[in-house]
């Protein structure tokens, strides 16, 4: 014979109230990790949202270098012809009217550079009179709208002896 | 409130008598005429109990009545041996009424044991604290107590005869199988129940040898002349070998 594992008893109110907590906590757990799946889901979809955006922006700005910018280059023929405008306008002839015109004791020109590409002059001088320099500068200057002309070197070599000095006239500024 | 205590109230019910006790000490009993009146006053005490207990409910022989099921070509499962059982059950225990039945899980020899009770009783029984703080934790048959203790001593006796208040369950069989398993009732007397054994062993095979023999009696004078304390109700038990 053999022991026998006969029972009647109903399944104890306890273990039904242990499995209802089991039931109801598993239920609570699957609740929790579907939350938690559904807030990571959210997430990955926004991740993938940004990284598409940030692609096409990406891409945009790649296509956008990949271009390059219009560089307005003017032609070189159109460059020799503005220069030979402004020449043309250069009143070379004026000036060295302007310049015979003035006379002033004490002054002596002794070099003149006219250059009309630049629409400047310069004069080399020789003082022999004090004073004469700022009065032949301001004689030259007579009549313009603007002081064309200043001294750039005034240069005094010892007493007794004839200073040296040189102006500058410009006419495109 | 003279019952609290941390181990369980072991609880007789019969259809004469009726008893409770803790460990080896019993604490009430009472004669009964029918399974209805053992359980309005074993609920009656019970519900009289004030303290938080675990009762195991030990059902007499002549309520909770084993027999054999024999292995049946074609079984598959469980289930199927369980509504085999479920319709023999009132023919082998001859129980009258809706019956509960118990199985063996499936056993090697083919043959499995089953225990079958009236489910009216049954019900009545698991609620019989209901009320007061007690718990029923456990129903079963006192004779399956028995025959747990028996199966510990060494070596095994093959024959068990164990008479309670309305019945003799007899067990008979060696090497972990069963020859006979069934319960006689009803029988009041000792004679009675030695006719009854007698009659089965001829009918069986097995060498009953030196049969052991237990008589459950709650109403009896204590202290009793041999008892065994390894076994729920062993406080009501006489032992004889």
């Amino acid at each position: 014979m053999r022991a026998i594992a006969v029972e009647f008893a109903p399944r104890g109110v306890a273990l039904r109230r242990l499995s209802w907590t089991a039931a109801a906590l598993l239920w609570l757990l699957a609740g929790v990790l579907g939350w938690q799946a559904f807030q990571t889901h959210r997430a990955l979809r926004h991740a993938e949202n940004e990284r598409d955006a940030m692609r096409a922006r990406l891409a945009a700005l790649q296509a956008s270098q990949a271009q390059p910018l219009p560089i307005k280059r003017e032609p070189l023929y159109l460059r020799d012809a503005q220069q030979i405008a402004q020449m043309a306008q250069f009143d070379s002839a004026g000036v060295l009217r302007a310049i015979e015109a003035v006379r002033v004791p004490g002054i002596r020109v002794t070099a003149l550079e006219i250059s009309a590409a630049d629409a400047m002059a310069r004069l080399e001088l020789e003082v022999t009179v004090a004073d004469a320099l700022l009065w032949y500068v301001s004689e030259l200057n007579a009549g313009e709208p603007v002081q064309r002309w200043s001294i750039v070197r005034s240069q005094s070599s010892g007493p007794g002896a004839a200073a040296t000095a040189s102006l500058l006239g410009q006419w495109r500024r | 409130m003279w019952w609290a205590g941390s181990n369980p109230l072991d609880a007789y019910l019969g259809t004469r008598s009726t008893a409770i006790c803790r460990g080896s000490e019993r604490v009430w009993s009472a004669a009964c005429s029918g399974v209805d009146d053992g359980l309005q006053k074993l609920r009656s005490q019970l519900q009289s109990n004030t303290a938080r207990q675990r009762i195991r409910l030990w059902l007499s022989g002549g309520l909770c009545r084993p027999f054999l099921i024999q292995a049946v070509a074609g079984v598959r499962n469980t289930a199927e041996a369980q509504r085999i059982a479920d319709a023999t059950a009132p023919n082998a225990t001859g129980l009258q009424g809706a019956c509960r039945v118990w199985i063996e899980s499936r056993q090697p020899s083919g043959a499995r044991v089953a225990v079958a009770a009236v489910a009216d009783v049954l019900n009545a029984a698991s609620e019989l604290a209901t009320g007061g703080r007690g718990r029923v934790m456990s129903v079963k048959p006192w004779w399956s107590e028995v025959l747990r203790a028996a199966m510990l001593q060494s070596p095994p006796p093959t024959a068990l005869s164990l008479q309670d208040c309305d019945s003799v369950t007899i067990l008979l069989g060696q090497g972990g199988q069963f020859d006979v398993a069934t319960t006689v009732a009803p029988v009041q007397d000792a004679e009675s129940a030695r006719t009854a054994f007698a009659r089965a062993a001829l009918s069986s095979s097995v060498d009953v040898g030196d049969p052991l023999t237990v008589v459950l009696n709650p109403l009896r004078e204590l202290p009793a002349v041999q008892s065994d304390e390894r076994m729920a109700l062993g406080a009501l038990a006489e032992v004889s070998r």
